[in-house]
């Protein structure tokens, strides 16, 4: 690899000096975007052979509860989160005409985020984990994600700092974006208390630890998959298409648009639930919002292929972006379509969730980092393409891919909402086994095995591609001829920029429309007339004064750090005023409410150790059809003491959240044992080992302690007679069994998650018994 | 209506002040991006072009 000085010594007497890219890092992060992926995709397929033929269980490290997690993980922060940086560094160092300050800080941000995938890779089949879906990898490496991305920020914004270009095109924006957002949504989401090397427990509990968990997750997709792969688009399509951008002023308000508005969307996740309804509301509006300037963007990267259509013929490269930004339209439209709560009541909970997140994770990441690669390998070994003939095989196999595995997941899930609600002319459910509603979906799981197993080939096709392309040339970094000393362009002050007519006439609107907003009918109308009036006012006279070269927002742009701030505040603007209401509020008190006992909290550790939330969610929606198949709905209360929150985002099992008192001891030991004992046709793992398995009580004390911490309100006295308590509790479980026959150590695991199980829903008071023992055919 | 959301509490001012926030920036951006010159946004957006006299592979 060259380690080429930044800058070589310009020709005696030239006004010039050359600027070496550092290109290897983006070669680096190439390759490990293409290893990653391949096994992110591969774990994929593995889950989804899982879902149609629970044989594929074959270890308890191995289960779907595990490995769901595993390859998340791997595709977002593994596959995509390369990607990502290599397209971030080889486009920025070339946006504003500077090489990466540190060769050795953006050594130690590629080699920090592959010890951070493979602890990951280590740790979620071992069953370490948080329990939050995308947020699942413990503290430590929580801890390590967060130097990395420092570090990754300093690389970012240190070149920023020594750029010979003034503005900042659009792409950086992005980028900008991405790198504070994501920061602030780990910070937040991460927030635990550790009690032992690997395990700690949420800040937030229940619907507060939700609308938390939500945030991050749908501003994850929104940060990490979406608006850095934007200015990847924003980049690398104007190049591939070699013309600039359909509409650079269409770009300028898709960015403040859609950062704007994408922060707020999060609770489309927990429409129907036990959130507060403001939220919900507030989650459903910006989410159909959002439909405009995602679109915004689509066309703007479709139009930039205006002139160019004649090479979706024959360039692989403009193929994947063309496949690529459509299937970004698509997810962008069924994104706020599925945030209406009428139609969120249907599909939520089901595979068309499912559908919807491969449409956009396959279709608009995995096509746009085809291109991307495509485009990026031959110019970084200074040669060609091995075979397009090879890459166009890909596309097509990729998009039969795509189509197969979405269009089953589609059918799959209308059909599994639409059974889960059916009720006949009595109004009694149509399906009230559950299984019924698994076996119709079944050919769906291998169809879409199939879909993803052909993705997965076009990925392998791909590697070997770029592979033999490597290896036909040989590392090349890019150069470029600057001026020795660029004249210095005077730098806006940052008093022309905040007291800028646009922020005033901004300010003053947005006063008079606040006024609006809170004021009485008659002076609303008073003051709407005013906001309307300045805001004419204020177009008529910036524009009075000037739109050419010394724009405001032209000015903006040139400060890097004054540009970054606005950015950051008006992410943040959206989360404080979305979560700081919810996170104050208090749960109505209930007299039955207590914590949870040793033993359950023993065993809800269990629950979240083997991933079961990813197939049983714990909250029952308001719905009629809900309630007769799972009891009353679900509130703040039922989840107060939970952290992290359980509510689930899948239905593949029936939802636990009045489970408890629902069935006997043994049903669940004989469930658990050997699930289609209880119920044929079942595709949940069997847990048989959990009956062998022993419990450590070592740090029992530690986790009510750590809960007490969070505010469950535990005592001294609960504390430290936990261990105590969780052994009796068991005792009494075992002796349940015993009478139906089975015997089983009192400190067996499935004695600790059958405590849990039983307590699900059962705000019962301390003390209460389990239910009554019925006998069972082993 | 507005009153009886916020008896709920009074930090629901907060989501509509926001709300108004953003309504006020979008449409100042929107605007100062009408405004622009043509010429000005041109030069933006040929950036990425700009590095052309980088040795160029096909693809």
């Amino acid at each position: 690899m060259t380690t080429e000085s930044a800058t070589l010594p310009a020709e005696k007497g030239s006004a010039t000096e050359t600027v070496v890219y550092n290109d290897s890092i983006s070669r680096w992060f190439v390759g490990a975007s293409v290893i990653w992926g391949i096994v992110g995709m591969l774990v994929g397929v593995i889950v989804a052979l899982q879902m149609a033929f629970w044989q594929a269980n074959i270890s308890p490290f191995l289960t779907f509860g595990r490995l769901r997690p595993l390859h998340t993980n791997a595709v977002i922060f593994a596959f995509v989160g390369n990607m990502v940086f290599a397209g971030i560094y080889y486009s920025t160092q070339r946006l504003v005409k500077a090489r990466l300050p540190s060769d050795m800080l953006v050594k130690a941000h590629f080699w920090l985020w592959q010890a951070i995938i493979v602890s990951a890779a280590i740790t979620l089949p071992l069953g370490i984990t948080q329990g939050k879906e995308y947020a699942e990898l413990e503290w430590p490496i929580d801890l390590a994600i967060a130097v990395t991305w420092v570090i990754f920020a300093i690389n970012f914004f240190w070149t920023l700092a020594v750029r010979r270009e003034k503005h900042l095109y659009v792409a950086l924006w992005f980028y900008i974006s991405a790198i504070l957002t994501v920061a602030v949504l780990h910070i937040v989401n991460s927030m635990a208390i550790p009690f032992s090397p690997f395990k700690s427990y949420s800040i937030y509990g229940g619907a507060k630890d939700a609308l938390v968990q939500w945030w991050y997750g749908h501003n994850a997709v929104a940060f990490f998959l979406t608006t850095p792969v934007l200015g990847i688009m924003y980049y690398y399509m104007p190049k591939a298409a070699n013309r600039p951008v359909y509409s650079y002023r269409l770009s300028v308000i898709h960015f403040w648009a859609l950062i704007f508005l994408y922060i707020w969307a999060g609770p489309h996740h927990l429409l129907n639930t036990a959130l507060p309804d403001w939220a919900q509301s507030l989650g459903m509006v910006f989410s159909v919002m959002l439909w405009a300037p995602s679109w915004g963007g689509m066309i703007n990267g479709l139009l930039t292929l205006r002139g160019a259509w004649s090479t979706l013929r024959t360039d692989p490269v403009i193929k994947f972006f063309a496949a690529g930004v459509t299937f970004y339209g698509m997810s962008t439209f069924e994104g706020p379509l599925l945030s209406i709560k009428g139609v969120n009541a249907l599909a939520h909970y089901s595979d068309w969730i499912i559908a919807h997140v491969h449409a956009g994770a396959l279709g608009w990441n995995g096509f746009m980092a085809a291109g991307m690669f495509y485009w990026m390998v031959p110019r970084l070994f200074g040669t060609q393409l091995w075979s397009k003939k090879m890459a166009d095989a890909h596309f097509w196999l990729g998009t039969f891919g795509i189509l197969l595995y979405v269009g089953a997941m589609w059918t799959s899930g209308i059909t599994q909402g639409l059974m889960w609600r059916a009720t006949d002319a009595q109004g009694a459910l149509v399906y009230p086994n559950w299984v019924e509603t698994i076996n119709a979906i079944r050919p769906m799981y291998w169809m879409r095995l199939i879909g993803g197993a052909a993705y997965l080939v076009g990925m392998i096709m791909m590697a070997y591609n770029l592979g033999k392309t490597a290896l036909a040339g040989k590392p090349v970094d890019g150069r470029i001829e600057v001026p020795v000393a660029a004249p210095k362009e005077a730098e806006a002050s940052w008093a022309s920029l905040v007291f800028g007519k646009p922020v005033i006439f901004s300010v003053v609107t947005f006063g008079l429309a606040t006024a609006f907003a809170v004021s009485s009918m008659i002076a609303g109308v008073a003051f709407a007339c005013l906001t309307l009036a300045v805001g004419i006012f204020g177009v008529l006279a910036v524009r009075a004064t000037g739109g050419g070269e010394g724009a405001w927002h032209r000015l903006l742009e040139g400060r890097a750090l004054l540009f970054t701030v606005l950015t950051l505040l008006a992410v943040l603007i959206g989360g404080v005023a979305e979560l700081v209401p919810t996170l104050l509020i208090k749960p109505v008190e209930s007299a039955d409410a207590r914590p949870y006992r040793a033993l359950e909290l023993e065993g809800r550790d269990l629950y979240i150790r083997e991933g079961c939330y990813n197939c049983h969610s714990q909250m029952v929606r308001p719905f009629r059809w809900e309630q007769q198949r799972f009891g009353e709905p679900s509130n703040m209360v039922d989840s107060q003491f939970d952290h992290p929150f359980q509510w689930g985002s899948k239905r593949t099992g029936p939802d636990l959240a009045h489970l408890g008192s629902k069935y006997p001891n043994v049903w669940h030991y004989q469930h658990m044992s050997d699930p289609r004992a209880v119920s044929p046709g079942s595709n949940m793992p069997p847990y048989a080992g959990m009956t062998r398995s022993t419990l450590d009580f070592a740090h029992t004390e530690d986790k009510l302690r750590a809960m007490r911490a969070v505010g469950v309100p535990y005592n001294e006295k609960d504390i430290a007679g936990a261990v105590d308590d969780a052994r009796a509790q068991g005792k009494a479980i075992v002796a349940d069994l015993k009478t139906a026959g089975v015997d089983v150590p009192a400190d067996a695991e499935i004695v600790a998650l059958i405590a849990y199980l039983q307590r699900l829903g059962a705000a019962a008071p301390a003390g209460a018994t389990p239910p009554t023992t019925v006998s069972m055919a082993k | 209506m507005h009153q009886q959301l916020l008896a709920q509490s009074p930090l629901l001012i907060l989501p509509i002040v926001a709300l108004f926030l953003f309504a006020t920036v979008f449409v100042a951006v929107a605007l100062r991006a009408f405004l622009t010159a043509q010429p000005v946004l041109d030069a933006m957006a040929s950036l990425p072009l700009a590095d052309e006299g980088e040795a160029r592979h096909d693809a």
